[in-house]
């Protein structure tokens, strides 16, 4: 009887959680959205036993660090646009140098992850960085005891999201009708559907509405929803210009650049129907800049012309966000001392 | 038949949990758009975290730092339509000048980009304003640390709208009995998207006028100024202040339907019974009111006739406030020894 009970449970949440289901995802055929989705940015993963878990001292042991990094996310990162450094314990008690230790670069670009026209996913690919550099060994001095280390890979890749959703545009936009193809005035949760392509920086909550007879208003969030840090200058300084440069270290330097993104509308600057676009909260005024995001979050407001000359229409509006981002991953290393020979 | 009630019962539990699993977390836009006008803040003012740090290092070829301060308009002012910016300064202050030199001294509300609630940007606008400071003498006073308080302040205009739909009875004696379509009641109101709020509407018809007592309070949390007196924030200014200063409304128009109505008593004039459309009020414990008259004219009557009619009350207030932001800051000098 109990057999029958746990049955009836199971069937309705089988229910439950097919009733739950969005209503707006694919249920086979050509994917019906521009981008796969997700916070992914590159994924970062120690080879296995590089570095050891467990390893001997007096110059008994030689290892290396192997760290594989993963293209998770829909931006292509080429190697130059990578800095790796290894830090949390001195190279030079595992007798190699800090300058093998920092500022190294994979072996391969890493592609994006990919979805073609029918909906099949094809993987980002995978990449290595071995420390040290230039093909030499972590080999451990002598310790007095046994003695654990912590070894921490810190990555930071040059990334970009890629966004885009729809704006409505009506040949009259303060009389609406019910028919018309969509509706101008998006509002609150409601608002456009905003798609981004996977990675750390998210566009959200897009919402369009009608301010005069041929003039429209839009505004989205930019989210960091990663658990990573992101940095961006003025001048748009990327990993390859060095480490230090793309992802400070310096605590002044840092709060410079932290939480900054460069933002980019594109698609409807150069479309004839929209004769002016101004967005505020870019720092240049106009339709791209820096903007700094505070407690991971920034609203911007664009306003755009609309020509008189137009029909009812639905336009595509891009969002690119460049960023640099900071990720790490620490694994610990116990080093045995190994006892002298009586 | 006992096991057949059980499963139905089981059944109806899951589906309970199965709606309730399913229910939209969305809400309602109606719902959000009304909400664009209500709150009770307008410009809110808060130190970007970090910038500054809680303590700041300062070496002889490094004592620079920068002050950063998140400049919210949670408020419906300006409304979406109105091409006017908020105006205003927002200052720092809170630190020994001969020490901390701040660049620049203050900075423009309107060179910000703070529009008010909308339907796209439900939050209201923000952006970031950007002090720069640099330590200067600290290591000659022979000091280790100097610990100030920063202090944001904004002093700003800012405008209230407040409309309630109010009952005019043109024969609120009538010994008749006649049917009406609404009956003259009072009107209390919560907030409008603003730090200064009509808060009750009471309301009482006689013969020959209708009357209306507007209760005005300072719902948000900072102090309520006379808004042509807002540059006297400036904490480094030559003016301060003054008790004439502060705690003033200025009442540009009541009006019920397109007519304005005659109201007193006001503060800053020289006959504080003289009825007239506009002037200062006074709040006394952050709050204040004032009455006000729609007279019946003689031919005409109302402006529904002899019958009573709904008709909209609209109060629009103006006004300067206040609004601060405190960081304590630690600058500690470290020692070359």
């Amino acid at each position: 009887m109990k057999k029958y009970y746990a049955l009836v449970l199971l069937v309705c949440l089988v229910l439950l959680v097919s009733a739950c289901k969005k209503s707006g995802a694919a249920t086979g055929g050509a994917p019906r959205t521009p981008f796969i989705g997700g916070t992914s940015g590159l994924t970062i993963n120690f080879e296995k036993d590089s570095p050891p878990e467990e390893v001997t001292d007096d110059e008994s042991f030689a290892f290396n660090v192997i760290v594989r990094l993963k293209n998770d996310g829909e931006a292509k990162v080429p190697k130059n646009d990578i800095r790796l450094k290894l830090v949390g314990f001195d190279p030079q008690d595992f007798g190699s140098d800090f300058e093998a230790a920092r500022d190294h670069q994979p072996e391969d670009d890493l592609d994006s992850k990919k979805r073609d026209a029918e909906g099949n996913i094809v993987e980002g690919t995978t990449t290595f960085a071995t420390f040290p550099k230039g093909g030499s060994n972590f080999i451990p001095r002598k310790f007095p005891g046994n003695t654990e280390f912590t070894f921490r890979a810190d990555v930071c890749y040059k990334y970009k999201t890629e966004s885009n959703t729809k704006l409505c545009v009506l040949k009259d936009m303060i009389n609406i009708r019910d028919d018309s193809i969509c509706s101008p005035s998006g509002v609150g949760t409601s608002g456009r559907t905003v798609y981004s392509s996977s990675a750390p920086v998210q566009v959200q909550n897009f919402r369009q509405s009608v301010v005069g007879k041929d003039k429209i208003s839009f505004s989205f969030d930019i989210v960091l929803s990663g658990n990573v840090d992101i940095f961006q200058s003025r001048e748009r300084k990327t990993p390859a210009l060095g480490f230090d440069v793309a992802c400070p270290r310096d605590a002044r330097d840092r709060r410079l650049v932290e939480s900054n993104v460069w933002v980019e509308i594109t698609e409807i600057p150069v479309d004839p129907i929209f004769t002016t676009l101004k967005c505020g909260g870019l720092d240049g005024g106009g339709y791209s800049g820096i903007v700094k995001l505070v407690s991971n979050k920034r609203t911007i407001t664009c306003t755009a012309d609309l020509t008189p000359d137009r029909s009812d229409l639905e336009k595509v509006v891009g969002i690119n966000l460049e960023y640099n981002v900071l990720d790490n991953k620490e694994t610990s290393v116990l080093v045995k001392h190994l006892a002298e020979s009586p | 038949m006992i096991k057949l009630k059980k499963i139905i019962f089981a059944l109806l539990i899951i589906s309970i949990l199965l709606a309730s699993g399913c229910k939209k977390t969305q809400k309602d836009p109606k719902k959000q758009l009304e909400e664009l006008k209500t709150g009770a803040e307008g410009i809110s003012l808060s130190f970007v975290p970090d910038f500054p740090p809680d303590t700041i290092h300062i070496e002889p070829n490094v004592k620079n730092f920068e002050a950063m301060i998140e400049i919210k308009n949670k408020g419906a002012y300006p409304a979406a339509d109105d091409p006017r910016k908020i105006e205003g300064k927002l200052y720092l202050s809170g630190y020994d000048k001969n020490l901390v030199e701040m660049a620049p001294e203050n900075l423009d509300l309107n060179s910000l980009l703070l529009p008010s609630k909308s339907p796209v940007n439900l939050q209201g606008g923000s952006d970031v304003a950007a002090f720069k400071a640099e330590v200067q003498n600290l290591d000659s006073l022979n000091v280790e640390k100097y610990e100030p308080v920063l202090m944001a302040t904004a002093c700003y205009k800012y405008e209230t709208t407040a409309t309630a739909s109010v009952c005019i009875d043109p024969n609120p004696y009538s010994t008749i009995k006649e049917k009406k379509v609404c009956q003259v009641h009072d009107v209390t109101l919560s907030s409008q998207g603003a730090p200064v709020a009509v808060v009750k509407i009471e309301e009482a018809a006689f013969s020959a006028k209708t009357q209306f007592k507007v209760t005005i309070r300072n719902v948000g949390t900072g102090d309520v100024l006379k808004d042509d007196q807002i540059d006297k924030c400036n904490p480094f200014g030559t003016s301060r202040l003054g008790r004439e200063d502060v705690d003033k409304v200025y009442i540009e128009r009541i009006a019920v339907g397109q007519q304005e109505l005659q109201c007193w008593p006001f503060v800053d004039v020289t006959d504080s019974s003289a009825k007239q459309q506009s002037g200062f009020i006074r709040l006394v414990n952050n709050e204040g009111s004032v009455i006000c008259e729609l007279e019946k004219k003689d031919q005409e009557g109302y402006a529904g006739g002899n019958t009573a009619y709904i008709t909209p009350l609209t109060v629009r207030l103006k006004y300067g406030y206040k609004a601060i932001a405190e960081k304590k800051l630690q600058i500690k000098v470290v020692s070359q020894k």
